[in-house]
């Protein structure tokens, strides 16, 4: 047997992860479950793919879909907090919106390839790398990359405010914070970092295509929640890896899956499972109380 | 906290061995028993036929999986990203061949190999899609069989069944790529012909019933394009096209069973057999490279008598001859 | 004779403007409150305190009539915007700090209070040693505490830190609104008296929402009642210190008749 398959799910873990870095933002700081990703994932993705096939190099196409990204949290931001729709609302309405958007982006195609054109993975230091390292070293780069900069932000007076507001906004606004302003910014941040996510995948899969979006933020919240439950009570910064190792371990756990010969129709329903137990683990160890109780909630310290 | 640098510790030297590993190791031993990895996209009669086909295609040809070939055989339900996980698991499998049914399979095939022979199963236009460089020379490790309907013949039977048509309507999946293909081919075959055609396209399975009420009003027949999405509403199209007595001409003979008027159609399971026999003789030695891409130039003429009764519509005895000796009557 | 920091004129301010719910909470109220002053205010339930915070603090728009800081109208600005000059204590512990930050990251959250954050670093660790001698002072082992998050503190350990934030950058006035209600009686007693202290050593200007009629003659040099959406009483310096129970009891009884 050769390493080639835990290679690979280490790789795509990596790529997967800027998703849930992203996700982590409004559904864990915030506090609020952010639909729109499921519409930006695709979007990043497509505008990506679509940039590259008009001949933009693929740093620049994915920078563009960083910011495709940034606009759709823009929208469902502005939905949320000037149009005072709910955020569960706002999100899907976007997502849905996305759609059509991505049509367009992609010239009325749902699927674009990048069969024979330049992409992230085929720079020219990746050409040496063996087989399925490439998405590793590029993974490994963007996430180390990201992760510092979100620990950045988090610790600058701008990042407090924003943990403030999702933490108790009557208090952040009785502070000046305009708690408006820091949820826009947060989807605004996220969904840019979900439209990363999208073009990453996309380069890594080779294609675009307008119904990849469904699901994903499935996979997000696995690699949020499969790391908290697997690390248990961590600092800020420790979470923010956590979500890294989380959504390696869920690449390991579906390879594990396949490995055993499952039907892979189950596949869905497996996954849901697994999140399901996962986040029913505080339960069950208040049940039995076994340790402290679990918090999920933000500690830091210096 | 501990865990957290465990697992980091172990994912590094994990990678550590294996980028030391991947260098020197080879291949382990071939088996003797070939493998064929099948990856399809998700569940859906029509192609799910093209995978019986390509078994039985493979067992005329001398390979019976479980005694001579090993089929690894992976559905990935419309996820999109079991898609590469799957396709990595062919290859390091090291699979003799790969079969894609239905075009995001095939380029996830396509982007994880560019080594182990790819086979196409149901991908309309190879070239279009970005995975052949040329339909008669496709140049590296993927050929295949299209499942293009025969477009030309389809809209000359519309002509012959309704000849005092002025418009018709062609309705499609925005998000199926090989049907929005379909429909731009469609639209210049028409436009060369002089016929009017209006589209109807639709994003999912709900919005069949009202974007299909609205065309029924404003075209005398209906066209649909190999569809997935299309298929399996189909009887919310009939429902509406039935009550404003306009004729459906679907492209695949299982949207005829299931309401259509009539059609020249490729038979899914017939292209599956297609593929299995393209995909043994690679495993014989045929150099996909080579191989031109398969398309079926002619379909069976397939005519439901049940719908023309519903509709007042009597065809041409002449259609009824060539059905009665090579095609179908749905009675 | 100092002069009035903040001036409420003829204000009026409506709830669920335009339905058939609509209510008039404050009618033709009018207080000018001087530099300086520690007003105590009393009113029964319903009487108008709370909206009067709302109102001043931007959490409620007013209909008619004018507030103004200094001299200069301020009914226009936001909530968020009037944070640069009022800061404000709530009575329910859990409103007033952030759960999951640490005692320390709230403490400095306050310090920047109505300013503009910028993306530039915090640095928690050079406040530090201020916020562990100001903890201190409150007497409540607040200061062994400062990495904690805050959401497993007591009750009193929260409204006094949220005290401390509220005083931390010197707010123009100072609303408390029942910030020891509820709490235990000696907890609640133990920061009455460091909330005094304070806001003598800083000469704060604050109003003070209370229930209990001890506290409102015990503390400040003025005091107020409410009823009915208007002031109904306003005393101050000797003529307060002079008040008894006895005397708002028997207000309050010809109030209800």
């Amino acid at each position: 047997m050769t390493f080639g398959l835990g290679v690979s799910a280490i790789g795509q873990g990596l790529l997967w992860a800027t998703l849930g870095l992203g996700l982590f933002l409004t559904f864990r700081i915030l506090d609020f479950p952010d639909m729109t990703v499921e519409g930006t994932f695709p979007m990043g993705a497509a505008a990506c793919v679509a940039a590259i096939n008009n001949g933009i190099s693929p740093i620049w196409a994915t920078l563009i879909a960083i910011g495709v990204g940034m606009l759709c949290g823009l929208a469902t931001g502005l939905l949320y907090t000037k149009g005072r729709i709910p955020i569960l609302l706002a999100g899907i309405l976007v997502m849905t919106a996305a759609y059509s958007v991505n049509l367009r982006i992609m010239h009325g195609r749902s699927n674009l390839t990048l069969l024979d054109k330049p992409s992230l993975l085929k720079l020219p230091i990746f050409a040496h790398a063996p087989m399925y390292f490439d998405s590793v070293f590029l993974g490994f780069t963007v996430i180390v990359i990201l992760t510092l900069v979100l620990i950045y932000f988090l610790q600058t007076d701008l990042g407090q405010a924003f943990i403030a507001t999702g933490d108790n906004e009557k208090m952040a606004r009785s502070l000046g914070i305009k708690t408006d302003n820091m949820k826009i910014m947060g989807l605004m941040v996220s969904n840019g970092v979900i439209g990363l996510g999208g073009a990453l995948v996309a380069q890594n899969d080779g294609y675009a295509d307008v119904n990849m979006g469904i699901g994903v933020i499935v996979i997000a919240l696995a690699s949020i929640i499969i790391g908290e439950v697997a690390f248990g009570e961590l600092t800020m910064n420790q979470r923010l890896v956590a979500v890294t190792l989380g959504s390696i371990l869920y690449r390991f756990v579906l390879l594990v899956v396949l490995k055993l010969g499952f039907n892979t129709n189950d596949l869905k329903l497996f996954s849901s499972v697994v999140l399901a137990l996962c986040m029913m683990v505080p339960v069950f160890r208040d049940m039995f109380n076994l340790k402290r109780v679990w918090k999920r909630g933000i500690s830091t310290h210096d | 906290m501990k865990r957290l640098y465990a697992l980091i510790a172990i994912i590094v030297i994990f990678l550590g061995f294996a980028f030391v590993g991947e260098g020197g190791t080879g291949k382990p031993a071939k088996v003797a028993k070939p493998t064929v990895g099948i990856l399809q996209l998700m569940s859906h009669p029509a192609l799910d036929s093209i995978h019986h086909g390509i078994i039985h295609g493979l067992e005329e040809k001398g390979y019976h999986p479980g005694k001579n070939i090993k089929i690894d055989f992976q559905n990935a339900q419309n996820d999109q990203s079991n898609l590469m996980t799957m396709s990595n698991r062919f290859v390091n499998e090291d699979a003799d061949a790969t079969i894609g049914i239905a075009t995001p399979s095939a380029q996830a095939l396509a982007n994880a190999t560019s080594k182990i022979p790819i086979v196409l199963g149901a991908v309309t236009d190879p070239k279009g899609a970005g995975l052949v460089k040329n339909n008669q020379q496709p140049g590296h490790n993927i050929t295949g069989v299209s499942d293009q309907a025969p477009l030309k013949e389809q809209l000359g039977l519309i002509k012959q069944v309704v000849p005092r048509m002025k418009t018709l309507g062609i309705f499609y999946t925005s998000s199926d790529d090989s049907a929005a293909a379909q429909y731009k081919q469609f639209k210049q075959l028409c436009a060369d012909e002089h016929i009017n055609l209006k589209a109807y396209s639709i994003s999912n399975t709900n919005d069949v019933d009202q974007v299909s009420q609205q065309m029924v009003q404003n075209v005398d027949a209906v066209y649909i394009p190999t569809d997935n999405t299309v298929a399996s509403a189909m009887q919310t199209l009939i429902k509406n096209s039935n009550a404003a007595k306009i004729p459906v001409f679907p492209a695949v003979d299982t949207m005829v069973k299931s309401g259509g008027l009539a059609t020249y159609s490729i038979n899914q399971y017939k292209l599956g057999v297609l593929t299995g026999h393209m995909t043994a003789d690679i495993l014989k030695g045929k150099k996909p490279a080579t191989t031109p891409i398969k398309f079926i130039r002619h379909g069976d003429l397939i005519l439901n008598m049940k719908e023309a009764n519903r509709l007042g519509i009597t065809f041409p005895s002449s259609l009824v001859k060539e059905a009665q000796k090579k095609g179908e009557i749905i009675k | 004779m100092t002069k009035p920091i903040l001036e409420l004129k003829h204000v009026v301010t409506k709830v669920n403007r335009n339905t058939p719910e609509e209510l008039t909470l404050l009618k033709d109220l009018n207080l000018s409150i001087n530099e300086g002053d520690f007003i105590t205010i009393l009113g029964s339930n319903g009487a108008g305190k709370s909206t009067l915070f709302n109102t001043i603090a931007g959490n409620l728009t007013i209909d008619s009539g004018d507030i103004l800081l200094r001299g200069e109208s301020i009914a226009n600005e936001s909530e968020e915007r009037r944070t640069r000059f009022l800061s404000r204590v709530f009575q329910d512990p859990k409103l007033g700090t952030a759960p999951r930050m640490t005692v320390a990251e709230n403490l400095l959250l306050a310090t920047k209070r109505g300013e503009h954050r910028h993306l530039t670093p915090r640095h928690l660790k050079q406040h530090m040693a201020e916020f562990k001698e100001m903890t201190s002072g409150m007497g409540n082992g607040l200061n062994e505490r400062l990495t904690t998050p805050t959401g497993s503190l007591s009750g009193g350990q929260r409204q006094a830190l949220s005290f401390l934030m509220a005083t931390l950058k010197k707010p123009d006035i100072l609303l408390l609104d029942e910030h020891t209600a509820a709490l235990d009686p000696k907890t609640s007693q133990e920061l009455m008296t460091a909330t005094n202290e304070r806001i003598i050593a800083q000469n704060l200007t604050c109003l003070m929402i209370t229930h209990h009629l001890d506290d409102a003659l015990k503390y400040g040099n003025r005091l107020v009642v409410i009823s009915d959406g208007k002031i109904t009483y306003d005393v101050s310096g000797d003529e307060k210190q002079q008040l008894t129970q006895e005397k708002l009891y028997s207000f309050f009884s010809d109030l209800q008749e």
